[in-house]
């Protein structure tokens, strides 16, 4: 399970693959690259897997001079890379590629492609669908009685709805210790409290692209952040950062101590590997001010670094995970929700996933999406958010103090350059 | 109630308190280690109960570590780095000490005093040219990086063969050149045998601080290939986050070389501490 | 010292014995200095001249004069934030050090049986890096479960959140810091300790003074240059934290701002934002103020040691 290069320490002609990936979907990664290399045993790949910030480590790694030729590119961090330089404009490799381009521009979905469009450049082709929806123990429903929830994006439930059912589902016992949580989430917390915001009706950002302003101010948007903030503080259907110190969420749902969990297919693989768990999955709940159900169009891709020595080899690489070929691997496999419609819509697809009856959830996913900010400072965004929201989460500070505290803060770092 | 059972007494009373507060003392010193033992002993639910001992000790534990992350490759690279910089700084500073503290040429001690001065300099302050130095020799994510920058001797390490060497008696060298030794005869031949203490003071000393570096090497690598078990684990803590039993046996796995050099050199050490002078 | 070569040749001569020992002096430091130039002055004039642009590594630098320092003293808040963080953990680390290692050193200062087995175990932490402790301190403030907690329930305290709420996470780190700095101060005066003569003591006892008046009288006045050293190395290590900081709680030096320091303030800047020049400022700025409080710690110092032979006169 270790991921190990797959070539000895004195590979220098290999192709450098960064990517970030936790232990279960390391593997599946693996599978793909396998494939590639069996049907290009010319081109030798060497895998780097990231640590847990991503941006950071691209940034250590390009800025010292040695940038991997292959990068997993992500929509929130991509763009701060592109505006520097660091990562090749693939349409001039298009131009070259005619076939290639078509294929791309008949089988891609547009909300995806076009989010690593920066600038009239494109800087990554989308590898996967990466948007969140909420996994559920079908066992623990049953057992508890409640109604299992909907099964497609456009059969919204509500916040109300959603609350009873964890309220139902979270199990106390004797010591008044929970045993049993309701609602637990796999994701980073302030992202999903921003999800929650999204749902109400409101997104995060307009436009999507270079935003001057992020809609901490708008109340509707608030609301959905203070709801999903109650749901530790208030209702405590869902974990504390203290209470998830001792098991990480994931472990929690996958042990069978919690009914529902946020967080992309990126959990897919975790899941599906822990033993005696009976899960399905579900849509996001709705807001009194949502019209319906949202996904993020979440999408990572695969970019080529401006400065790589071997751009021809990275490109078929690329080609290969991006393209038709790889993305019927990568539906056979389960690794991810394609980003071709073809493979999403492939029987393989489908037999990965078999565990799964709301498959809707998962196809319709890109389709009910809405689009998180694109900017090059998001970075320091995210350092904003991490202060202000915090305390938001935490339970000491309502979230209307974002109004004043962390809107004006978020407007004047997307302001300056 | 005579003066000898009044002697006594305090003496028996004295020596339990000194010894319960020794007691206390290591406790306090090695609770950390012992919990991360215990845990690392337990299973991934026996961990989120507020236990002290685990009820079944499991072991396996300990051989999932090998699975997921590549231990002796690490292991090899940190002792790898470690050695070639201790031996480095050992010679170079001990040469350029004796130089300083024997030699005469022109400028020797103003060159020394600021020499000496570098000290000054904090860590924060180079980290970021260095780095771009590694990147304009091409030499980041290579062993390289993680040898050649420590490896021509140090400020600290100067100043402390240097004091050392003072403390050797001037016979010592005076015979040697009466016999028409050159000056790196009686380096290599005389003065540095007779420097252990010293020596072994600056060997630990480097030893430690390269094996336990920890920014540097995160700037520095990315191929798992060549990293540090330093950086191992915090990249495993990264991927295993609220793991525990795994993470805390790999960190005893970590621990343990070291501790064991530290169990062989400390008598030495201690000694090398005193006779150097540093603590004034 | 002892001019070797100056009995035998009065008059320079470059030729000859001394003549060839000077050479090999020259010789022997060369690369030592060498060193220093290039990964030490160097360095420090390149990131002067850094702190004068913007620059993100992939683009040309762009000069903007004094705007970075302008920028960290007028405009931006977590330089404050981060300046006095950086002052609490340093006093919050380095004073209880002392304390604590000074009581420590004098403790295992005696001869009695067993004591170097105490003295192994005691200096063990010396071994281990900041980086592993941290991530074991870790599963010792664990909340719910963490060993400190459950101690604090033997005697009916709540269980603290020690690594979550702002409040606390300054006091976990300076606690894990202080457990990490004392081996070292404590081995430092050992060594001056076991330097201090037998006789004073004999005769202190004669005089009736107890033990611990010895200790306060007799042993802490004439080791008080180690103390000196261990506070000025201490001061400059705690200044500059950054390892611990970031594997104990995380690389926005969390949560919130607790745990910002000056040295998670400059990785951040540097390598998280890719603000090279800026964080080169910050860098110059911590140097500044670190040689100003090492030259009033020496100043004083000294003034003290004059003080003292005055008054002994």
């Amino acid at each position: 399970m270790a991921l190990l290069p797959t070539a000895c320490s004195s590979d220098d002609d290999a192709l450098t693959f960064f990517f970030a990936a936790n232990p279960e979907e390391a593997d599946a990664r693996l599978r793909v690259v396998d494939a590639f290399q069996r049907r290009h045993p010319d081109i030798k790949v060497r895998t780097l897997l990231s640590g847990p910030d991503a941006l950071q480590h691209v940034s250590i790694y390009c800025a010292g001079g040695k940038c991997p030729d292959v990068l997993m590119a992500w929509e929130f961090t991509y763009a701060g890379l592109a505006e520097r330089g660091v990562l090749l404009d693939l349409n001039t490799m298009l131009a070259h590629d005619k076939t290639f381009a078509a294929e791309l521009a008949a089988d891609s979905v547009a909300s995806m492609y076009e989010t690593f469009t920066y600038n009239g450049g494109q800087y990554a082709f989308p590898e996967q669908w990466s948007g969140t929806f909420l996994y559920y123990n079908k066992k623990l429903f049953a057992e508890a009685g409640v109604r299992p929830p909907p099964g497609r994006w456009d059969q919204p439930w509500s916040f109300g709805e959603f609350l009873d059912a964890a309220r139902v589902l979270t199990k106390r016992d004797r010591s008044g210790r929970v045993s049993q949580w309701g609602f637990v989430d796999t994701w980073v917390p302030y992202y999903s409290a921003l999800m929650f915001g999204m749902n109400n009706g409101v997104p995060w950002s307009d436009p999507r692209m270079n935003p001057t302003h992020l809609n901490f101010d708008d109340a509707a948007f608030i609301q959905g952040i203070q709801f999903y903030a109650d749901l530790n503080n208030k209702y405590r259907v869902a974990p504390t950062a203290s209470e998830s110190q001792s098991m990480s969420q994931t472990d929690l749902f996958t042990s069978g101590h919690a009914a529902m969990a946020l967080g992309g297919h990126w959990r897919y693989q975790t899941l599906e590997r822990a033993p005696d768990l009976d899960f399905d999955i579900t849509v996001l709940p709705t807001g009194p001010k949502g019209h319906a159900a949202q996904s993020n169009i979440g999408t990572t891709g695969l970019a080529i670094a401006s400065s790589s020595p071997r751009k021809k080899q990275a490109w078929e690489f690329v080609k290969f995970a991006t393209g038709p070929v790889g993305q019927a691997v990568i539906a056979e496999t389960g690794l991810f929700v394609p980003a071709l419609r073809s493979a999403v819509g492939s029987p393989d697809f489908a037999k990965a996933h078999s565990r799964i009856g709301n498959m809707a959830v998962l196809t319709g996913g890109p389709a009910h999406a809405e689009g998180l900010p694109v900017t090059p400072a998001w970075p320091k965004i995210v350092a904003l958010m991490d202060r202000n929201i915090g305390p938001v989460l935490r339970g000491s500070q309502p979230a209307t103090s974002l109004t004043y505290g962390l809107t004006p803060k978020v407007d004047e770092v997307l302001r300056t350059p | 109630m005579g003066v000898a059972q009044r002697a006594f007494k305090p003496n028996v009373l004295r020596g339990v308190v000194l010894y319960a507060t020794l007691t206390v003392i290591a406790t306090c010193a090695l609770f950390p280690i012992l919990w991360a033992m215990s845990g690392s002993l337990k299973t991934a639910g026996e961990v989120t109960m507020p236990t002290l001992f685990p009820a079944h000790p499991q072991w396996s534990n300990y051989r999932d570590v090998f699975a997921v992350m590549p231990f002796w490759r690490m292991f090899f690279n940190s002792v790898l780095y470690a050695g070639c910089v201790s031996i480095g700084q050992v010679f170079f500073c001990s040469l350029a000490g004796y130089a300083f503290a024997r030699l005469r040429f022109r400028g020797r001690d103003t060159l020394f005093v600021l020499y000496l001065g570098t000290l000054m300099v904090p860590l924060t302050v180079t980290v970021i040219p260095q780095f771009i130095l590694m990147r304009v020799a091409g030499l980041t994510d290579t062993p390289w990086a993680m040898i050649v920058p420590g490896l021509f001797g140090s400020a600290f390490g100067t100043y402390l063969m240097r004091q050392f060497f003072r403390t050797l008696p001037d016979e010592l060298e005076e015979a040697a050149i009466l016999d028409g030794c050159s000056p790196w005869q009686i380096y290599w031949r005389i003065l540095l045998p007779h420097a252990k203490p010293a020596v072994m003071v600056l060997a630990v000393l480097t030893w430690v601080n390269v094996w336990n570096d920890f920014l540097w090497p995160l700037l520095m690598i990315q191929r798992s290939s060549i990293a540090t078990l330093t950086l191992g684990l915090v990249r495993m803590q990264g991927e295993y986050t609220a793991r525990w039993p795994v993470l805390m046996a790999a960190s005893i796995l970590i621990l343990l070389p070291l501790l064991l050099v530290y169990a062989v050199a400390q008598r030495a050490f201690i000694r090398g501490i005193a006779v150097t002078g540093l603590g004034g | 010292m002892t001019p070797i070569d100056a009995t035998a040749t009065a008059v320079a001569r470059r030729r000859g014995p001394s003549g060839r020992r000077a050479r090999a002096g020259r010789i022997f430091v060369a690369p030592n200095l060498t060193a220093v130039a290039v990964f030490m002055l160097f360095p420090l004039g390149f990131s002067l001249y850094m702190s004068f642009h913007d620059w993100d590594m992939f683009s040309p630098a762009k000069f903007v004069g004094l705007a970075n320092y302008r920028s960290l003293f007028a405009e931006d808040p977590l330089f404050s934030i981060a300046l006095r963080n950086t002052v609490v953990y340093t006093v919050g680390t380095v004073l209880p050090t002392v304390l604590i290692s000074l009581a420590v050193a004098g403790v295992l200062n005696r001869k009695i049986k067993g004591i170097a087995i105490f003295r192994t175990i005691i200096f063990l932490p010396l071994a281990v890096s900041s980086v592993v402790m941290a991530v074991v301190w870790q599963f010792v403030f664990n909340t719910n479960n963490g060993l400190l907690n459950i101690i604090l329930g033997w005697i009916g305290i709540d269980p603290i959140p020690w690594l979550v709420d702002p409040k606390y996470a300054m006091a976990s780190l300076c606690i894990v810091s202080v457990w990490r700095s004392v081996p070292f101060a404590t081995v430092i005066l050992l060594a001056a300790m076991q330097g201090v003569p037998e006789n004073l003591y004999e005769a202190a006892r004669l005089d009736g003074a107890g033990e611990l008046r010895q200790f306060v009288s007799i042993t802490v006045p004439l080791i008080r240059s180690a103390v000196s050293f261990v506070v000025v190395i201490s001061i400059i290590h705690a200044f500059q934290a950054f390892d611990l900081v970031y594997v104990l709680t995380g690389r926005n030096g969390g949560p919130e701002t607790a745990t910002y320091v000056l040295g998670i303030m400059l990785f951040q800047h540097a390598f998280a934002f890719l603000e090279f020049g800026y964080a080169s400022a910050l860098a110059w700025v911590m140097f500044a103020i670190l040689l100003v409080l090492t030259v009033v710690q020496l100043r004083l110092g000294r003034r003290r040691a004059a003080q003292e032979e005055r008054s002994w006169a």
